[in-house]
């Protein structure tokens, strides 16, 4: 203390920086001094390596200064807080153990935080301090409210009331207006409400305190005037303790229809501070818990919102949403504070628990100890915006949710703008139109004024909170990719323990490679219960992804309109994962709890990704909604370019894949390139510029209900415009809708004029062109083939510059900012009585194409510009918009062999026939080119040559119910998001091979990833699916069981070729199942299970007989269903289940038991339910008996056999011979003949789709 | 009472009912598919669709049948045409038929027909 130096404020303002000071220190380079703030549970306070402490000086320093109240002349948004002064400057300040005697006298401030501050220089945090002066301090312990150099000091009879008592919670300062005196202008009077429970005797007697005083009487107290308002820190310091008030008068005051007696300060009020009294030892726990109410001692973990929202401890979150709080600088990021009569909200949201203290009028907070860290100060906001009142009518759950949404919203880029609070002000209009649309009515609650809701607070709303909320869960979308990898790691780590380290790491990662694309596994959105908020946009990789600012990922969406300015929000979906090891698909996913913390600060802790599995969203039908969004410039911008402009018209029909380095045969390119027919008609727009301000305006609340078709609205009787059309045969009138950003259309007539009449004759038809697109092009990427689009038309488009007119095979190169509008022909149809409007359906931006056609039910206008023609234009316009197949002449003309086809109904798949093609000498494989759509099933990996291209991978893809196989060397299209099974794809000019239904990828076919299925819910992800689905990757050895492959089984594989018969059976009963522990040869560790079945024979029924079907290895797996999650309550388990939960296969607790007995025998000779199990033999090579409970579990095995599914098996007849052969390689006797049932061999096994199954037997009758 | 007789309900798509059609007559027995568009209670009048043609069911008569638009129903009973020429079906029963594959039922009405003229046919042959 001695040598300690005296520092004025005005050096700690003028250095501005964020320091810490002690009379005494303990100093050393390498550690920040021991603070007193941080001495209490260091390790509470989360140790975030970014997190800095606040720097110490070097040398012992105190302040020595004036505490004082708050006064008007220090301007502080906060209002309310003391000021530091040492004379020259005055601060705002805090201070720990307060006395009332320190306001106004000398102290010195022994150990303190400075902090530099906006408006008013600094914040001085006073940690310890003693007074300068100890002399005449003992006779001060009433501190009149009004200091006497104002009060007349007239004792008036009225104001003769004093209340002493326990101070329960004080209410912030409010404003009240009044009328003071004589003069008739109304004041704003402040003030502010004290709740005592005070004892009922007359006199305040200090030394009669500790003698039999009851607190049990509920009285207000009303500072009222700015005198005594400035008084609100101090008392707010004195919650918990006993204090008391003389002077008061009695006012009577109305709250809700009753009457309420409430003390009111006068000039001559006296405050007395508290006095120590044995009982009275205030303990601070953690959570006190009185009713609703209660109070929280904590660290702040994190500010967010402006303050409003204010974590405390792991899903605990103070809510500070009143925009009348007074709070003090000093609640920072590390602090620990009190917490006082706050609502302790236990809230059971969708994706978890929340702790929610919400602060109403009642609530104070009290800082009692200083963060230690260098965190910025809490500044209150004084401007209440509409949000902020409209949180205010919420309860705390939904102002919870809000804060949360409003957050994510932060994570948008908005208009244009540079001005932030513009900005804002956008952002929280869009968060309350979201937040309104969401929160059901029951979650608004109705607010009282600050009287009502402190004076009579259970009564009033703040009490009924709602428990459950089903609101779900906005995030940003880094925080929810975060949340995925985290779940992935998680899993791994978890994989990495169960499985040994040679059976999991040694062979896997080729095989991952190997399966890349068709590992999957989805997971819906119902299990996150996440919604996600974004922006549509396509990569520069040429994916389609959602993105906010945080992050983005792949969405695989198909047919929707892309709008880059809209927000969407996403809640219907499914994620896909791609690449997992296939070990990781009997695991369930582990449900990690949610945290807040990542929407409000999506930081996400770095992860070491092991895995590299890519997972995309593929969003479900009407998942997608736009969040409304007001961009009055967006769609003024737009509709001015269509003021006076003249657009080509051209139609795509074909897109070459973007070649990347090193494609045989090709020069390295960069360039992307689209075929496009251009259509001799060129569009000449009128939008006037009254028409775009007058633009109507519509408000898509639903997708799905409430088509935007305004063209529909407007009745359109344009008789005269069809006449003039009649007359007039190159110049069609029509009526275009132009649809803007934020669903504004506009209406608005536009003339179609045949090229013909322009230039010279030169283009009385449609001209086949190539469009290039550099690199940096994204229009590539938005058309789609079949689809038709507008181009600006002027002296430097594409089209035009350098050219006179366009010819076929011209090549023309697109500039990135080239603007494209997709455009839509529909016709005006005269002949239905009602006017209604008969939208073409095979031309729409949409791929509307005839291969396309499923969709058309469902698609709704989405294209930029719709044009209604009259219907005398509809035979004109055919000719270039229906007829793909004539216009899909190959570019090379002259080669008549290479005709295109392209079916026209999705019921004639291959329309390219399998013509047999002549032998040729080419050194090109030839053949025709065909298009189709079809589900793929499985992408085997193949090493074998078709056509002469050298192909890596078979795709076999589902068309109308027959396996197409197309061959190819995939590449790019291996990596196209969501390729592989279980996605719908269109393959546009692939060519076929001459042998039926076998096709070859080329560098020009196209492959577009349509949908994909979610794999119709749990059950089609399940690995029994997948082992089914894509059996012949399984080691060919198994194939033919393993056993069978010697020289003696040459009449087994012969049938096999030859008497290949597929049949739908059921299973009766397991008639013979083989159970052993993986032997070591490395060929079998393909099933990654520590089990093999060498052999199973099931009982089966295919409705006309039955049969005794003999199998092994993964088939056998698939019929037992052992890839399944075990039912729990199937049978008593118990122990194996409990034991984890993670690990439900029925494969896994088959695992322990076969681990155990190495090899299990079991046979079944009754066929029939009711005698299954009267003759059962159990047999096990090990010499341990088996357990009653692990004898349940396999005769439960047949069970759950015998409940499974309708399976499609393709089976091959088998002799006495091979049966024989099977008896002797597994020493088992079967005595098949006791049955006298037929006994076939398994060679595939798969799941059978009734609906599927129903469309292949009607083919076969009406092929019959 | 001149046509006592119930006839069975022929199954027909909606698109085969247009007004020159063989099934657009006055009290003809129909059974129809299509998904509920729209239903009041309080005339029991719904409306099914298929693709782009809908039609009237007048559902008073039945009791154990819940609607819920967006589903697809099953009906069979009478056509009613009305003076404006448009037609109404006063259902007989009703049934739910969600997940029925609209494509693969009518060709099976296809199928079922062709089937049913070659035994027609070969009755009268015999």
């Amino acid at each position: 203390m001695e040598n300690a130096t005296i520092l004025t404020i005005v050096e700690l303002v003028h250095k501005g920086r964020a320091v810490t000071g002690s009379s005494s220190l303990f100093f050393s380079d390498a550690t920040p001094t021991p603070h007193s703030s941080s001495e209490s549970r260091p390790g509470a306070v989360d140790s975030d390596s970014s997190r800095k402490f606040l720097t110490p000086l070097n040398h012992p320093a105190v302040i020595v200064g004036t505490l004082a109240l708050p006064s008007e002349t220090l301007k502080c948004p906060n209002r309310y807080c003391f000021r530091f002064s040492d004379g020259d400057l005055t601060i705002c300040c805090d201070i720990l153990r307060f006395e009332i005697r320190a306001i106004g006298t000398k102290i010195c401030v022994l150990s303190w935080n400075f902090l530099p501050m906006k408006h008013s220089g600094g914040f001085l945090e006073i940690i310890k301090w003693k007074f300068v002066d100890t002399d005449n301090l003992v006779s001060r312990c009433s501190f009149p409210l009004i200091p006497s150099l104002y009060s007349p000091q007239n004792v008036d009879r009225k104001s003769r009331y004093s209340v002493f008592g326990v101070l329960e919670s004080i209410s912030p300062v409010s404003v009240v207006p009044c009328q003071e005196g004589v003069s008739s202008d109304s004041v704003n009077l402040p003030g502010f409400l004290v709740h005592v429970m005070a004892c009922e005797c007359k006199e305040y007697n200090r030394d009669a305190i500790d003698c039999g005083h009851a607190f049990e009487k509920s009285v207000f107290v009303y500072l009222c005037g700015s005198m005594a308002a400035s008084w609100h820190p101090a008392i707010t310091k004195l919650v918990g303790s006993n204090v008391a008030f003389s002077g008061l008068k009695k006012k009577l005051v109305y709250v809700r229809g009753d009457s309420l007696l409430v003390f009111v300060t006068t000039e001559n009020s006296v405050l007395y501070p508290p006095w120590l009294s044995k009982k009275q030892i205030v303990l601070k726990a953690g959570v006190d818990r009185r009713g609703n109410c209660g109070s929280y001692l904590g660290f702040v973990r994190g500010l967010y919102m402006r303050g409003k929202l204010v974590e405390m401890d792991e899903d605990v979150w103070l809510l500070l949403t009143d925009q009348i709080h007074n709070r003090s600088h000093s609640i920072r990021t590390g602090s620990l504070i009190f917490i006082r009569n706050v609502h302790l909200v236990n809230t059971k949201f969708s994706w978890g628990e929340v702790l929610i203290l919400g602060a109403c009028f009642k609530t104070s907070i009290t800082v009692e100890s200083f963060s230690p860290f260098e965190t910025s100060c809490l500044v209150d906001s004084c401007r209440q915006t509409s949000l902020s009142r409209f949180i205010e009518s919420l309860s705390f759950p939904a102002r919870f949710w809000t804060l949360l949404v409003r957050s994510c919203f932060q994570k948008f880029d908005g208009m244009p703008s540079d001005k932030e609070i513009l900005r804002s002000c956008q952002k929280d209009e869009l968060t309350k139109l979201y937040a309104e649309s969401r929160i059901p009515p029951s979650m608004f609650q109705p607010r009282g004024g600050i009287f009502t809701e402190f004076c009579v607070h259970e009564s009033c709303g703040c009490n009924s909170e709602a428990h459950d909320c089903n609101l779900k869960l906005v995030m940003p979308i880094s925080s929810f990719v975060h949340h995925i990898k985290v779940m992935l790691n998680e899993l791994l780590s978890q994989i990495k323990k169960d499985f040994s380290a040679s059976d999991f790491l040694s062979d896997s990662p080729s095989t991952w490679k190997r399966y890349n694309h068709t590992n999957m596994k989805t997971f819906r959105s119902e299990d996150t219960s996440v919604i996600l908020l974004g922006r549509l946009k396509i990569s520069s990789s040429g994916r389609l992804q959602l993105h906010d600012r945080t992050s983005s990922i792949d969405v695989l969406a198909p047919d929707l309109d892309i709008n880059a300015s809209r927000i969407c929000e996403v809640s219907d979906y499914s994620i896909i994962m791609e690449g997992i090891p296939e070990s990781m698909f009997h695991m369930p996913f582990l449900q990690n709890p949610l945290r807040c913390r990542s929407v409000v600060n999506p930081t996400p802790l770095a992860i070491e990704n092991t895995l590299t599995v890519r997972f995309s969203l593929s969003l479900g039908t009407a998942s997608c909604k736009h969040v409304l969004e007001h961009h009055p410039l967006d769609w003024r911008h737009d509709l001015n370019e269509f003021k006076e402009g003249m657009f080509h018209l051209f139609r795509v029909t074909h897109k070459f894949p973007i070649l990347r380095n090193g494609h045989p045969g090709m020069p390295d390119c960069t360039s992307a390139f689209i075929e496009a027919l251009v259509l001799p008609w060129e569009l000449i727009c009128t939008v006037t510029e009254e028409d775009a301000a007058a633009a109507p305006y519509f408000e898509e609340h639903d997708n799905t209900s409430q088509e935007i078709r305004p063209h529909k609205r407007y009745k359109t009787n344009n008789e005269l415009e069809r006449q003039r059309a009649l007359s007039v045969p190159h110049e069609i009138s029509c009526q275009m809708t132009i649809r803007c950003a934020n669903s504004h259309c506009l209406v608005t007539a536009a003339t179609l004029s045949n090229l013909r009449e322009n230039k010279s004759g030169n283009m009385h038809s449609t001209k086949r062109v190539l469009l290039e697109f550099i690199p940096e092009c994204s229009n590539y990427y938005a058309l789609q083939i079949g689809g038709c689009y507008l181009m600006k038309h002027g002296t430097d488009d594409s089209f035009c510059v350098g050219r006179s007119g366009i010819s076929n095979n011209d090549k023309i190169g697109f500039r990135p900012e080239t603007r494209l509008w997709s455009v839509e022909f529909s016709f005006d149809e005269v002949l239905t009585h009602d006017g209604s409007v008969d939208v073409y359906p095979l031309v729409s931006s949409q791929p509307s194409l005839a291969v396309e056609q499923r969709n058309d039910s469902s698609s709704q206008p989405c294209s930029d510009v719709s044009l209604l023609l009259p219907y005398d234009a509809k035979r004109l316009f055919s000719v270039f918009l229906k007829d793909l197949e004539e216009l899909n002449k190959p570019l090379a003309a002259g080669n008549d062999n290479n005709n295109i086809a392209c079916c026209t109904q999705s019921e004639k798949i291959m329309h390219a026939e399998p013509s047999r093609v002549p032998p040729s000498n080419s050194l090109f494989p030839e053949g025709n080119l065909a298009t189709f759509r079809g589900d793929i099933v499985a992408v085997d990996a193949v090493t074998s040559s078709v056509v002469d291209v050298s192909s890596s991978y078979c795709i076999n893809v589902l068309v109308n119910h027959q396996i197409v196989k197309i061959f190819g060397p995939l590449r790019r299209h291996s990596y196209l998001t969501g390729f592989g099974p279980g996605a719908s794809a269109t393959f546009y000019r692939i060519l076929g091979t001459g042998e039926e239904n076998r096709f070859v990828l080329t560098s020009a076919s196209f492959v577009k990833i349509n949908s994909r299925k979610a794999l119709d819910g749990p059950q089609l992800e399940k690995p029994t699916h997948r082992a089914a689905l894509c059996l012949p990757k399984i080691t060919h050895q198994e194939y033919v069981p393993c056993i069978l492959a010697g020289p003696g089984c040459n009449s087994f594989s012969e049938n096999k070729d030859n008497q290949q018969i597929k049949f739908a059976c059921k299973v009766l009963s397991v008639y013979l199942l083989v159970l052993q522990t993986r032997s070591d040869d490395s060929s079998e560790k393909e099933c990654r299970n520590n089990i093999v079945i060498p052999l199973a024979g099931f009982v089966v029924d295919d409705g006309s007989s039955i049969y005794l079907c003999w199998t092994s290895g993964e088939r056998a797996f698939t019929i037992l269903r052992l890839h399944e999650e075990l039912p729990e309550e199937a049978i008593d388990v118990a122990q194996w289940i409990r034991r984890d939960s993670s690990r439900g296969t029925t494969a896994y607790h088959l695992e322990q038991i076969v681990r155990v007995h190495k090899r299990i025998v079991m046979k079944c000779n009754g066929s029939q339910i009711d005698a299954l199990f009267q003759d059962i033999t159990i047999a096990v090579t090990s010499d341990q008996l088996l357990t009653k409970s692990e004898d349940k579990f396999l005769k439960w095995l047949i069970l759950n056999a015998i409940s499974g599914p309708i399976w499609e098996v393709a089976t091959s007849s088998m002799d006495m011979k091979m049966i024989d052969h099977l008896e002797r390689e597994q020493c088992v006797k079967m005595e098949t003949s006791r049955h006298n049932l037929q006994s076939v061999w398994g060679n595939e096994v798969c799941q059978v789709d009734p609906l599927v199954r129903a469309w292949s037997l009607l083919q076969g009758l009406l092929n019959s | 009472m001149a046509n006592t007789r119930i006839e069975p309900g022929v199954p027909i798509t909606l698109q085969e009912l247009y007004p020159s059609s063989q099934f657009y007559k006055e009290a003809v027995s129909l059974r129809v598919t299509g998904m509920l568009s729209g239903y009041s209670v309080e005339t029991a009048i719904g409306v099914i669709e298929d693709g782009s043609k809908s039609l009237k069911i007048n559902t008073q008569n039945l009791r154990d049948v819940s609607f819920r638009v967006g589903s697809i129903y099953q009906f069979i009973g009478e056509l009613h045409i009305e003076p404006n020429n448009e037609a109404f079906l006063q259902a007989r029963t009703g049934r739910n038929v969600d997940g029925i594959d609209m494509n693969l039922y009518r060709k099976t009405i296809e199928l079922l027909r062709k089937f049913l003229k070659e035994e027609g046919n070969s009755n009268m042959a015999e």
